[in-house]
């Protein structure tokens, strides 16, 4: 209980600091925001009656505490591009976001933690370091460039996927499947090579301990020894990275839902950059902030929950 | 024993092969590229890769090739320019948290990890968002991403450095802070703080592809790997060679860069 | 006497290393009966933990049996394919550990732990399995041991881990357990409780235990007989109280002289000069030479064959002459 409550703390220490970091960053933009956001053909009225809107006449303090309270309580601000508020244009584009967040990192579980099993058990032998190699590979390629390679493969010369858009899952679950694998594919493909190399090195780690030794003693066989003793024990410093994974993968939607022409919220995210609606840029990275902290926060739990050393400690 | 030796080395001469072959590209590309990177020639229009164009020409009948070598020096020149400064400043504070301890140490941290708290590119869009796009600011947004890592391993290195008795024991000498940080730190940091720098590295080119492949990178007329690819997109079924061939280029630097450190991760173990 | 249950003849093992394989263990013979316990002594590096690891079929990758042979019952355990190795490992031959910390699974509950070994091995049902594994948590001493059976690793304090792993390598009822340093990394009273556990078992159990140890005081509390190791060698063999009255080997001697003692309180502790010559150095001849006080021309040069007496077995030249005249 108290180590929950201690992360807890911490968890909301970052979200203030965070958030501090996000406004001050939006605090420098040089000259008038008014003015940027209107442009140079804007009169003296019009600056004026945006400056009131985004509150520019109150103090910086004030401006920030009532972003962040309002922020915490639901209300993200009103966009100035659409017009309406902030949580408003952001409630269709979440749910394709998630989905192939959600759709990029099960596949990296299912496809990453059975190679990092394989990988490991050729330790030592010449294939080992071909598939390290090709890791390394998957690690380096831009996503959204191995995103273009997956369209000229499945999308145009096999024709096996949608390679742009999507489908709603309300609409066809099969269809939706199909619509989101490419995109979540070029969004796993790191995070695979990451899971695999990393498993492979925790997995060869655990090996080595001498409760495997025993496990050998009691005539079990190696994959029983495997699956039953070392894989878990391999598993744990997995999760731990499973925060950076999550970070990473909502990073890499920015970009990919781009390749794909998704209506998520990376793509609203560079329109609205465009536009120069910074309250609705400064909202959306918050929020996709406090997703990664939270993702964060629960790994940390978690561990604690799976991990009888700690579980029993704390 | 010795065919291990050999197992682990093959990345590292990768490595070091790639990362050799793409600065002789990038310098060649200073003083020479096969045509004018942007010679326009409305005749030649997405021309398949032969001889007379390596690469192949892209839509406005430019040559593939001379744009990639050219493209080399802005990832060399993001790459460098971007890892200086987040070691420089992550040098800073990672010294100054790590030597002095106490509040400087836990506030400088949680900055630290708040700014980690957000995935790499989603603060570099941040901060372009609000510095405009250009070579310059990508740089800087960059840079500013790198500071952490930096910051971090340099903090850590301090702290443990400073456990070893012979530190104290100059300390208890009387010797300066700065005989201190430079005679013992400093030898004994170089390391991560290498692995570091070519992982920093790689990931700036990374990062700069994907900024400028969102048009929120370098402009034109620069030169750059990622903005090359977003202009190749609507020609990908037409001219994949143009998406495939400029792709390559990036994997193939991020990829030589990241052996490099790996290799030089190795090293350091075998010496420990 | 009846037969063996262990029979170790002239087992050479070698370590592959860049420059050339070189011998770490030469020439092992020994058999141990059913129901004894045998002692082996020895310093570090002197082969007694190898020896142990090729009973089992666990040597390290780059070590090798060359010659001999290892017969468990009749059957030979150096030719056993993995799958054989495995039906052996745990139900006939099974192993204690030195390392309590270390050598259980800290994700796994310690009745899984135990229990895991009557799945492989049995084919008793879940209920009878638990029932079997609480019966012998009990009879190695873990109290409140259905409070246990639930219990993780780090839960428990190392000596009570090593009734653990103690129990780990009994409930398979194998014939013959190999106790490597049982009680080295335990506190001298958890020691003495470990050996009182080591003692009762003896009586109660229809097992053979070789126990490996380099404290005497430990060897002498629970073995029946005793071997001596001694660079890759065994230099002398016999009943544990014969030994220790009379030792013959110089090294032997020495080992014994070493051991602390009322009696000479107020001497310098004696020891034997030198080191276990490392692998590399190893030549012909006797390994002991180099440390030996009474050595001889022909210690530099030939290796001294085995002599009987009795049921006492030495391997050095000073009893060549000797043993002709018994």
């Amino acid at each position: 209980m108290k180590y929950a409550l201690y992360k807890l703390s911490t968890f909301l220490m970052t979200i203030l600091l965070v958030s501090l970091i996000i406004f001050t960053v939006f605090q420098v933009l040089p000259g008038n925001p008014a003015q940027i956001i209107l442009g140079m053909d804007a009169d003296t009225q019009q600056i004026a009656q945006l400056e009131k809107e985004l509150g520019l006449d109150k103090s910086i303090g004030e401006r920030y505490t009532s972003w962040l309270s309002g922020f915490l309580m639901g209300d993200l601000g009103d966009s100035l591009k659409y017009q309406q508020p902030v949580l408003d244009v952001l409630k269709d584009r979440i749910p394709v976001t998630f989905s192939i967040a959600i759709y990029s990192i099960l596949l990296t579980i299912c496809i990453g933690i059975p190679l990092g099993i394989y990988i490991a058990r050729t330790d030592g032998r010449w294939i080992s370091v071909f598939l390290s190699m090709f890791t390394q590979l998957g690690i380096a390629v831009p996503s959204f460039w191995f995103a273009f390679v997956l369209i000229l493969v499945f999308g145009v010369t096999f024709q096996l996927f949608p390679t742009f858009g999507y489908v709603p899952w309300s609409e066809s679950f099969i269809g939706a499947l199909r619509s989101y694998f490419l995109p979540s594919l070029a969004l796993a493909i790191s995070n695979i090579a990451v899971v695999i190399r990393y498993l492979r090195n925790t997995i060869l780690d655990q090996a080595k301990m001498d409760y495997v030794r025993t496990a050998r003693c009691k005539g079990l066989r190696e994959k029983t020894i495997m699956y039953g003793h070392i894989l878990r024990n391999a598993l744990m410093p997995v999760l731990t990275i499973m925060g950076l994974i999550v970070a990473d993968t909502l990073g890499g939607s920015i970009i990919i839902e781009n390749v794909f022409a998704l209506p998520g919220l990376g793509n609203l995210l560079i329109q609205s950059i465009t536009s120069r609606d910074f309250p609705l840029v400064q909202s959306m990275v918050l929020y996709i902030a406090i997703l990664v902290i939270l993702v964060n926060f629960i790994v940390d739990l978690l561990y604690k929950l799976i991990d009888p050393r700690v579980r029993l400690k704390g | 024993m010795k065919k291990h030796n050999i197992f682990k080395s093959i990345p590292l001469i990768i490595g070091v092969s790639f990362v050799t072959v793409l600065t002789i590209m990038m310098l060649v590309s200073l003083f020479y590229t096969p045509y004018s990177p942007n010679a326009m020639d409305p005749s030649d229009r997405l021309a398949q890769p032969s001889f007379t164009h390596l690469f192949g020409t892209d839509n406005f009948g430019r040559d593939i090739f001379s744009r990639v070598m050219q493209g080399s020096q802005t990832a060399f020149l993001i790459g460098f320019s971007a890892v200086s400064i987040g070691l420089f400043f992550g040098f800073l504070i990672g010294a100054c948290a790590g030597y002095f301890g106490g509040w400087i140490d836990e506030l400088s941290m949680r900055i630290i990890d708040a700014m980690m708290a957000l995935p790499g590119i989603l603060f570099a869009i941040m901060l372009i968002s609000v510095f405009e796009t250009g070579i310059r600011n990508t740089i800087i947004a960059l840079g500013i991403m790198s500071i952490p890592s930096f910051a971090r391993i340099v903090r850590s290195g301090f702290i443990q450095v400073k456990q070893f008795d012979f530190v104290k024991a100059s300390i208890a000498k009387g010797a300066g802070s700065f005989r201190i940080i430079f005679q013992h730190i400093l030898p004994n940091v170089t390391s991560p703080i290498l692995v570091a720098v070519t992982l920093s590295f790689s990931g700036s080119v990374l990062a700069e592809a994907g900024l400028s492949y969102l048009g929120l990178g370098v402009q034109p007329p620069d030169p750059s790997w990622g903005r090359m690819l977003k202009e190749a997109q609507p020609f990908m079924s037409t001219a994949p060679w143009y998406v495939i061939l400029t792709g390559l280029f990036i994997t193939f630097m991020v990829l030589g860069f990241n052996l490099l450190s790996d290799g030089i991760r190795d090293l350091q173990d075998k010496k420990s | 006497m009846s037969q063996p249950l262990l029979s170790v003849q002239n087992l050479d093992v070698s370590f592959t290393f860049q420059d050339g394989d070189y011998a770490a263990l030469k020439n092992i013979s020994f058999s141990v009966y059913p129901k004894e316990i045998v002692g082996i002594v020895g310093e570090s590096g002197c082969g007694k933990s190898l020896t142990s690891h090729a009973i089992l079929g666990m040597l390290p990758t780059n070590a090798m049996i060359k010659k001999g042979s290892i017969q468990y019952r009749g059957t030979d355990l150096v030719s056993l394919t993995n799958e054989e190795w495995q039906s052996i490992r745990g139900s006939a031959i099974s192993m204690i550990f030195q390392e309590p910390m270390t050598s259980l699974n800290p994700l796994l509950t310690i009745g899984r732990q135990i229990s895991e070994v009557l799945k492989k091995h049995t084919g008793f049902c879940n209920k009878e399995i638990k029932e079997m594994t609480i019966a012998l948590m009990k009879e190695v001493g873990l109290p409140r041991a259905e409070e246990l059976y639930r219990a993780y690793p780090h839960q428990l304090s190392g000596g009570m881990r090593q009734r653990v792993v103690i129990a780990i390598a009994l409930i398979g009822e194998a014939d013959l357990v190999i106790a490597d340093e049982p009680t080295t990394a335990l506190d001298v009273t958890i020691q003495l409780q470990i050996l009182e556990l080591f003692r009762k078992l003896k009586q109660t159990r229809n097992t053979s235990l070789v126990f490996i140890s380099h404290d005497w005081g430990v060897i002498r509390k629970v073995c029946d007989r005793v071997i001596v190791m001694y660079a890759g060698h065994i230099v002398e063999e016999g009943p544990i109280e014969e030994i220790l009255q009379h030792p013959k080997h110089p090294y032997t001697q020495g080992l014994i002289q070493s051991i602390p003692d009322y009696k000479k309180r107020g001497e310098p502790l004696h020891t034997i000069p030198g080191r276990v010559p490392a692998l590399r150095e190893r030549r012909g001849g006797c390994p002991f030479v180099d440390r030996c006080s009474l050595r001889m021309d022909i210690c530099q040069t030939t290796y001294p064959e085995g002599k009987k007496h009795g049921n006492h077995q030495v391997k050095c030249h000073l009893y060549a002459q000797e043993a002709i005249n018994i």
